[in-house]
């Protein structure tokens, strides 16, 4: 009992005091909550900020989805407030946050809502400062990976059915194109990386759809850019190669030098001996002569009826001979000596500048040799014993002593026996694997030195490390492979765009195509539609702006256009659809400054109408006329002298359109500019309308696949070997 | 004033003009992807020659190969001179065609109709 009056006081207590103390926190809670709401809804912003921020610790607001909502409403005013387009904006980072607190929290359907609403006006805000960094450089490019990334996250967070694969695709677009432009005007050694990257983004947007023939074409575009820039490399990296070339021309000078040096020295040795032999002779004689005197002396003892005269005069005789002689040897002496001082000097000289240059050669980065007559290797410089990591004795022991040993030119004997008979140094390139630096590259110069009686003396050979420039060079033969392979690629896309033969063979058995791109896909192309059962044939002829890679891609708009035009605005009219197709480009190209003015087409198009008794055609033309053949006499049906993409709105209104019924044997021709302005290999004159309408009227009779045969032999006759001016396209057809 | 002498390239005319005569030649070959640049110097050279001039000046155009699609910018550039013309500078355009070049003829009457300076299309 007394146990149980005790837990009935504990719960009494509980019961008495329990609520109250939960009523206070409550209170206090609501009336922030509800003093926090008010001051929002009267626009006090800030000191709602600061009633949130006070109780964001709040035991009871921060399990109430309503309290973290309206600190999502009050961030989020707060980010428009101060914070508006600053992508790294804390009050918006809070407001997502709250609202997802909120999302997390139970909350009732009209909340949730509202939740989701906002979440998606955040996310907006993430996706437009993404797309927005992306035009403000390298410096915040990151950043705006980061809000596309938070984008994509608060998407799929609130939007179930979201496609984010699309997005994706888009913003992947935008990124590669903005990586790509940094690349361009980037001259760094980082740009590399950020051609990588927009690589990168192209081929995700191809992984996640491979149907998106902009990536492909942006990677082309990007490639081409890629080589280009690796070209001028290559280009400035020869241009070092060549100063290294002149400086190393001075270093073969010097070593001739030092050559001559020797030469001089051994000279000088050979005249040393020559005052030194003189000497001797000298002294014999004058042992000689005092020998000659003492036989004299000895004769006169002997002899001494001989006449004290005549010993005299020989005695006499003999000094002069002496006197003469030593005479000459001093002065002989003395010439050598003088001599020699000069060519000491000489020596002197050139040691002076041979101390300055060989510390340019012991500082060169070539490996420089010196080998004597007998091919025997007899020095080399330091870069070469870096390279291969050995002292030249070592190396000699190793690979060998003389030039053909050393050398891993295949042909160097006979390359070396050329030279020598010719008298002439030569160059050559070969693959060496080398102690330090692995397989290198390397391009030597071979020079020959030859001695007064022109025998050969040493032989200096150069070797420069050409191994980067290769390594260029096969990069660059890789990338122009890849990138020929994929406009190859772009031609099959832009083969897939062409009316098929079957379709051709349909709508007009009796027709020929002579289309020759001036590249591998063309700016030119042709398309043709059969509407009404049949009953009507639209058949154009189109010559986009440009060739090549751009004016593919014209193309590939072109058809889209026709098909858009003819298939679902069903228009058959040709002065309409020509208009259309202006209105078509003017709006695809509005956004693109600039471009407005350059990108356009010329076409001729005609609808064959085979519903009334007599074959009627209706034509009309932008740039390009219409030529039928009747009875031997060629008809030219004027263009409007205006371009598709840029018909001044004054004249959209009334295209020129031409109509005529056919009458049996007429042949009528389309075309692009391309055949007629084709220039003539040798005079380098343009091949003309005047000319290509003597020839079709001069071919007109034969079979239709036969004129396209002498259309082909003609302009390649015209053209002779020089190339192919512009893309080109004629149409012929018959009814 | 000296000479204006630009040699002719691959995509490019000759070009010379001699103050003496006022005879300013555009010969050759025109191929559209810098023909804005191309004529950039030209103009920058006529702009400081204009002033101290007081003959009358013939621009001779005679572009045996220029491309049909490329006559916009061409255009752009006869439009240049012809703001010379009507800044009160004696000027005139002589468009050259060899035989049978319809294009060309065609090009010529299009500049003409939409320009003020004199301009005349002589066959060569």
């Amino acid at each position: 009992m007394k146990k149980n009056s005790a837990s009935i006081f504990f719960i009494f207590t509980l019961i008495l005091f329990s609520p109250h103390v939960r009523s206070q926190t409550t209170t206090e809670g609501k009336n922030a909550l509800e003093l926090m709401i008010k001051q929002f809804n009267q626009g006090n912003i800030d000191s709602a900020f600061f009633i949130s921020e006070d109780h964001i610790n709040n035991s009871e607001l921060k399990i109430n989805p309503k309290f973290w909502f309206y600190g999502g409403l009050i961030n989020k005013e707060m980010y428009k407030k101060h914070e508006k387009g600053n992508a790294r904006s804390v009050h918006r980072e809070r407001a997502s946050q709250s609202f997802q607190k909120s999302l997390s929290l139970e909350a009732d359907p009209d909340l949730l809502i509202d939740i989701t609403k906002n979440l998606k006006y955040i996310a907006s805000t993430y996706y437009n400062d993404a797309l927005h960094l992306l035009k403000e450089g390298k410096t915040t490019i990151q950043l705006s990976v980061q809000c596309f990334d938070e984008y994509l996250e608060l998407m799929k967070l609130v939007d179930e059915s979201f496609n984010y694969k699309q997005k994706e695709i888009e913003f992947s677009l935008a990124l590669g194109s903005a990586y790509a432009s940094i690349y361009e005007n980037d001259g760094s050694k980082q740009a590399n990386e950020y051609y990588d990257m927009a690589k990168r983004c192209y081929n995700k947007v191809l992984e996640l759809d491979p149907t998106q023939s902009s990536a492909r074409y942006n990677l082309v575009v990007l490639e081409t850019k890629y080589k280009t820039k690796q070209e001028d490399l290559l280009k400035e990296e020869s241009k070092k190669k060549d100063l290294e070339i002149i400086s190393l021309n001075a270093i073969k000078e010097l070593s001739d030098i030092k050559l001559h040096e020797s030469q001089l020295k051994e000279e000088a040795k050979k005249k040393e001996l020559i005052i030194v032999k003189n000497e001797r002779e000298n002294s014999e004689m004058r042992m000689r002569a005092e020998q000659e005197r003492k036989d004299v002396l000895a004769q006169k003892e002997k002899q001494k009826q001989r006449t004290v005269l005549v010993s005299v005069l020989i005695g006499f005789l003999i000094v002069i001979v002496f006197a003469a002689l030593v005479l000459k040897n001093a002065r002989q002496k003395e010439k050598l000596n003088r001599e020699l001082e000069k060519k000491n000097e000489v020596i002197e000289i050139k040691n002076r500048e041979l101390a300055t240059l060989s510390f340019a050669v012991s500082k060169s980065t070539n490996n420089l040799m010196i080998f004597n007559a007998e091919m025997e290797l007899v020095w080399a410089n330091n870069t070469f014993l870096d390279i291969n990591g050995i002292t030249l004795d070592e190396y000699k022991k190793e690979k060998g002593k003389t030039l053909f040993e050393l050398s891993t030119h295949p042909d160097i004997k006979n390359l070396l026996a050329e030279c020598i008979s010719k008298k002439m140094g030569t160059s050559y390139e070969s693959e060496n694997i080398t102690k330090n630096m692995g397989r290198r590259w390397f391009q030597s110069i071979l020079s020959l030195i030859f001695d007064e009686n022109d025998q050969l003396q040493n032989l200096l050979v150069i070797d420069s490390d050409i191994t980067t420039i290769k390594q260029i060079e096969e990069e660059l033969r890789q990338k122009n492979k890849d990138i020929t392979d994929s406009i190859h690629y772009a031609k099959r896309i832009q083969q897939s765009i062409l009316p098929s033969n079957s379709k051709i063979k349909d709508l007009l058995p009796d027709s020929f195509i002579f289309y020759q791109p001036k590249d591998i896909v063309s700016g030119d192309f042709y398309w043709m539609e059969g509407v009404e059962n049949n009953c009507k044939i639209i058949v154009t002829a189109v010559d986009c702006t440009g060739h090549g890679v751009p004016g593919a891609l014209l193309t590939i708009i072109g058809n889209d256009l026709l098909n858009h035009i003819v298939n679902e605005l069903q228009i058959t009219k040709p002065s309409e659809i020509l208009r259309e197709m202006n209105a078509g480009i003017i709006n695809r190209f509005s956004l693109i400054e600039d471009s407005s003015s350059r990108e356009g087409m010329d076409m001729s198009l005609i609808t064959i109408d085979k519903s009334t008794e007599n074959i009627n055609i209706k034509f009309s033309g932008a740039y390009n006329s219409l030529f039928y053949i009747r009875d031997n006499e060629l008809v030219v049906l004027d263009a409007m002298r205006q371009h598709i993409g840029s018909i001044p709105r004054e004249q959209r209104a009334e295209i020129l359109e031409h109509t005529f019924d056919v009458k049996k044997g007429d042949l009528v021709y389309i075309f692009s500019d391309g055949y007629a302005d084709q220039l003539n290999g040798g005079t380098g004159k343009k091949f003309m309308k005047g000319k290509f309408k003597e020839l079709l009227l001069d071919i007109h009779r034969k079979p239709l696949a036969e004129q396209k045969k002498v259309l082909e032999k003609v302009h390649h006759e015209w053209r002779g070997d020089t190339f192919q001016t512009d893309d080109m396209l004629v149409m012929g057809f018959q009814f | 004033m000296e000479k204006l002498l630009i040699d002719s390239t691959e995509t490019t005319p000759f070009v010379s003009f001699d103050p003496d005569n006022g005879l300013l030649e555009i010969e050759g070959r025109l191929i559209p992807e810098d023909v804005e640049n191309f004529f950039a110097p030209i103009f920058v050279w006529l702009e400081n020659y204009l002033p101290d001039n007081n003959k009358p000046i013939l621009v001779r155009f005679c572009l045996f190969y220029y491309n049909t699609s490329s006559s916009k910018r061409i255009f752009s550039i006869m439009k240049k001179f012809d703001a010379f013309y009507l800044q009160g500078i004696d000027l005139k355009i002589r468009w050259e065609y060899e035989e049978g070049d319809e294009d060309a003829v065609q090009e010529g009457e299009d500049y003409k109709t939409f320009l003020k300076v004199p301009f005349e299309i002589v066959k060569v």
